[in-house]
This record gives C-alpha cells, sequence and structure tokens, in this order.
C-alpha cells in the first residue's frame, strides 16, 4: 500500500518535472531564435524582397479580416454598453467605454488573435514543411544563414504591422461604435464625439500600440520557432502547427496582464 | 592519390540510439567515393557531418589539412562554400521557379550580373538535359527532374566536392540511368570530387572509383569498385546478393 502510494507519488512528480523542464526548453529556445533573429536584423544582405513579402502577407492581407472583425466588436460593445448604461440613464459614456476598450486591451488583443491565426499558423506551417523536406538544410549548404533568412524578415514585419493593424482595428471598431449609438439607439453625434474626446486621450492610444509591437514580436518569435523544429513528418507539421497557435494565443493573452499591470 | 577529406574515429548517437560507431574514411580528390549500406545504416547522418550539418559526438573530420570541427569560423565557412549537397528529395524552394532555384546560389553569392546568371543557368541545365526547361515550379516537375535541378543547384557554383544523397531513389531504372548520365555530364568540365550515398548496386557500378560499405556504424568494406565487385567478405557478398539471412549482417 505504502509503496504504491511512494510509486505514484515520483511518477507524478516524474511527470511535473518533466513538464517543466519542456516549457523550460520551449521559453529558451523561443528567447535564443528571437536574440538569434533580431541580432541579424542588420546584418548585410537585406533581403527586401523577402521582407517586402511577409509585409503583404502579415499586413495588407489581413487588413479586410481586421477591419471586419473590427467594426463588429466595436458595433457589439456598443450594444452591449448601451443595455446596461441605459439602466442608470448614462448613454454619453457608451462611446468612451468602447473606446476605452479598444485602444487599451481590444484592439491589440483581437488584433493578436487574429495574426496568430491567419499568418502565425502559416508561419509554422511553411517553416516546419521546409524543415521536414530537408530545404533548411539546402540553406545551411549554401552558406545561408537560416534564421536571418527565414526568421528574421517575419519578426520585424510583424513587428512593424501589428501596431497599424491594431491602428486599423481601432479605427474600425469606433466607427463601428457610432454607427451602433448615434444612428441605432440614438446617442447625439456632440454626445458621442464629445464625451469620447474628453475621457480617452493619445496615451490610450500609445500604450496599445505598444502591447500590439510587443505581441507582434512574440508571434512570429513563436510560431516561427515551432515550424524551425518540427520534426515527424506531416504529422509533425501539423503539431508544429497547432502548438505555435495555441501557445501564442495563451502567452499573448498572459503578457497582456502583465503589460497592463506596468503601463496603468 | 591525394586525400581531400579524412574521417577519423567518428562517433554518433541520438539520445539511446548509437549511429555512428567510429568511422574512419578517406575521399581522394576527383574521384568518385560511394558510400552503400543498409537502408538507416547512418550514411545519411555521416554526409550531415561533412557538411557540418550535424557534429559527432567525438571524432576528426580533416578537410585538406585543416580540422573542420574545430576550425575558425571564417575558415570553416570557406571550406563549406566549397562544398554543395544533392539532397534526397531535391529539397528546392517550393515558392521559386525551377530556374529560379538554380539561379539562387548565384544571387545569394553576389559578385555576378544579371546577364552572367542567365548564361550560367542555362548552361547549367543544358548540363543535366534540361536546357529546354520553362519557368515551371517544383511542384509541376516529376521527380527525376527535380532531382536533375537540384543537382544543377548543387553545380551551379563550381564547387570542389559534391555530396549526393540517394540520388536515385525511388525512380525506375531509365531515370537513374539519367541522373548517372547528368553526373557524368556535369563533370566533364569541372571534375569535382564526389560523395555519392546509396544503396543502388548500378550507380555504385557505373560511376564509382572508390566503395566504402557502412555496417553497424563501421566501415565494413574500404576499397576500388573492383574490389568490391569481387570481394568474398561474407558481408559484401551478402549485401551485393541482397540476402536477409545467411551472413554476417543482422537486420532488426
Amino acid at each position: 500500500m505504502l509503496n504504491r502510494f511512494v510509486r505514484r507519488t515520483v511518477d507524478t512528480l516524474g511527470l511535473v518535472g518533466e513538464s517543466i523542464t519542456d516549457f523550460l526548453d520551449h521559453l529558451g529556445g523561443i528567447i535564443l531564435l528571437f536574440a538569434q533573429a533580431a541580432a541579424m536584423t542588420f546584418r548585410r544582405p537585406f533581403r527586401t524582397h523577402l521582407f517586402l513579402a511577409q509585409l503583404e502577407f502579415i499586413g495588407a492581407q489581413s487588413f479586410f479580416i481586421i477591419a471586419l472583425t473590427g467594426t463588429f466588436t466595436g458595433m457589439v460593445f456598443a450594444l452591449q454598453g448601451s443595455y446596461a448604461f441605459r439602466l442608470f440613464s448614462a448613454e454619453y459614456l457608451i462611446g468612451p467605454s468602447v473606446l476605452l476598450s479598444l485602444t487599451r486591451e481590444l484592439a491589440p488583443v483581437m488584433t493578436g488573435l487574429m495574426v496568430t491565426a491567419r499568418a502565425g499558423s502559416a508561419m509554422a506551417t511553411e517553416i516546419g514543411y521546409m524543415r521536414e523536406n530537408e530545404q533548411i538544410d539546402a540553406l545551411s549548404t549554401m552558406d545561408i544563414n537560416p534564421v536571418h533568412y527565414l526568421v528574421t524578415p517575419r519578426i520585424v514585419a510583424s513587428l512593424l504591422m501589428m501596431p497599424l493593424l491594431a491602428a486599423l482595428f481601432t479605427f474600425c471598431g469606433t466607427m463601428g461604435a457610432y454607427f451602433v449609438t448615434v444612428r441605432l439607439l440614438g446617442v447625439t453625434h456632440n454626445v458621442f464625439v464629445g464625451r469620447t474626446l474628453q475621457m480617452v486621450d493619445l496615451s490610450d492610444l500609445y500604450s496599445g500600440e505598444v502591447k500590439a509591437a510587443v505581441f507582434g514580436l512574440l508571434i512570429a518569435s513563436i510560431c516561427s520557432y515551432f515550424g524551425y523544429n518540427s520534426s515527424g513528418g506531416a504529422r509533425g507539421v501539423g503539431l508544429a502547427t497547432t502548438k505555435a497557435v495555441v501557445v501564442s494565443s495563451v502567452s499573448l493573452l498572459i503578457l497582456d496582464y502583465f503589460l497592463t499591470a506596468l503601463m496603468y | 592519390m591525394e586525400a581531400v577529406v579524412e574521417i577519423r574515429d567518428l562517433h554518433k548517437s541520438f539520445k539511446e540510439n548509437t549511429v555512428l560507431r567510429g568511422v574512419d574514411l578517406t575521399i581522394g580528390r576527383g574521384e568518385i567515393t560511394v558510400i552503400m549500406g543498409l537502408s538507416g545504416s547512418g550514411k545519411s547522418v555521416l554526409l550531415k557531418h561533412l557538411l557540418g550539418l550535424l557534429a559527432p559526438d567525438s571524432g576528426t573530420i580533416v578537410f585538406e589539412g585543416v580540422d573542420f570541427l574545430r576550425a575558425r569560423r571564417g575558415q570553416r565557412r570557406e571550406l563549406l562554400r566549397r562544398m554543395a549537397m544533392c539532397f534526397q528529395h531535391a529539397a528546392l524552394f517550393d515558392s521559386m521557379s525551377a530556374r529560379e532555384n538554380v539561379a539562387f546560389p548565384m544571387r545569394e553569392r553576389g559578385g555576378f550580373t544579371e546577364s552572367e546568371i542567365v548564361a550560367r543557368v542555362d548552361e547549367t541545365l543544358g548540363l543535366v538535359g534540361l536546357g529546354n526547361l520553362g519557368d515551371q515550379f517544383p511542384a509541376e516537375l516529376s521527380g527525376g527532374m527535380r532531382k536533375r535541378i537540384g543537382l544543377a543547384r548543387a553545380i551551379v557554383l563550381d564547387p570542389d566536392i559534391v555530396l549526393f544523397d540517394e540520388p536515385t531513389t525511388g525512380l525506375d531504372p531509365v531515370l537513374s540511368d539519367v541522373i548517372v548520365r547528368s553526373i557524368r555530364s556535369t563533370r566533364e568540365k569541372n571534375p569535382y570530387t564526389c560523395v555519392i550515398v546509396t544503396h543502388d548496386l548500378k550507380v555504385t557500378y557505373d560511376l564509382a572509383d572508390h566503395v566504402a560499405l557502412l555496417l553497424n556504424g563501421r566501415i565494413a568494406f574500404d576499397g576500388t569498385a573492383e574490389a568490391f565487385r569481387t570481394s568474398k567478405d561474407p558481408a559484401v557478398v551478402q549485401f551485393i546478393q541482397g540476402r536477409s539471412t545467411d551472413g554476417p549482417i543482422q537486420v532488426k
């Protein structure tokens, strides 16, 4: 009886230990890959075409989906807010409350999640497929640093495009909230704009943009890492993509808490 | 024979799986060395050590008198720049056309004008019998064509050593012969040193100057192609005859 208890305890501790080593292993790997890629940002040759292709893929091709999700997020928040604020006859607070949520939290977080799902998963799959297909080894044999070639453009493009996409999300969300509040709920234009300008200032916008930039680094580093280290054929690439999306989304939300605690 | 690469007592394990158990092999300049062995015997692992893609647990690789594994970074890069690799599945970049794949090492190395690149790519594609190739992407090409494009990409910068990982695996005998001819024709102008990893006996008999048989992580036979063919060594005989029993080679 006692033996069984001891054995089970040891097994459980072993599993916990394994998970912790796994976690630290991945964390170290992600930080190392990011550091390597970042250190090579200004190293020649500058492969402008690869960088522009990533800007287009992460940024330009995400415009529509970010505009769409931004607009509807703003609309639904205005609508939900109206139910609550109407109880206190405080409809004038709908505009500021939606704008504050958008700039500080919703825009960077929702944009981060959308970019993870759209571009991050593709990063992990593409790099993972290149690893499986020996294309990464082929780069090395041609004296080309694969991290410089594959990861650096993705990280820099993600860092630059995330704040832009978050700003687009905020803009479209504001338009959506304005439409619902002013056109559908009957709050006047002057009240919506006046109160919003009174309660929301530029620092709210900046903090959201800083968050978006940090999330950009996080998404590209995590998704590239899982692709770069994938193994085990098609199943391995699939698993790498799943891990990339899950780890990226979860760490984004955890990091968001710490960034918020630091900023406000 | 002048040695270009000397491998001494090379050991490599992946966790509990020991793959190389003290490999000794000398590769002669301008020769075609064929490394044979069972599937999964560590032939490709040995090749990856030569390219610096894997680091051994112990042992040395001496490249023209320079200890490759302990060389300074710059020196090692210089040595690597003189080598090229043909991968088993060609490892072409899917996002580029076949011509762009061949031009890729020239563009990355730099120092060539666009007209030089076009002329060199045309010439190299001609050598592998694909001179009329359009701008197809790798996904649109057959396995044999992809391997030949891979060969063209490897030799476009006139390397001193080209390593081949299973150049004919998965091809029919006729296409295998096309690959053999492509290797021959590309060596006419630049007689590069060849290291071919394969278990295809026909390729070995057609091309090899020197044969090494890798068994259980060690070189079990090392000699000329003729000596390999006429060897009385039970392991070599069993390998050539393709018997899974009645011999020293044990299949797990």
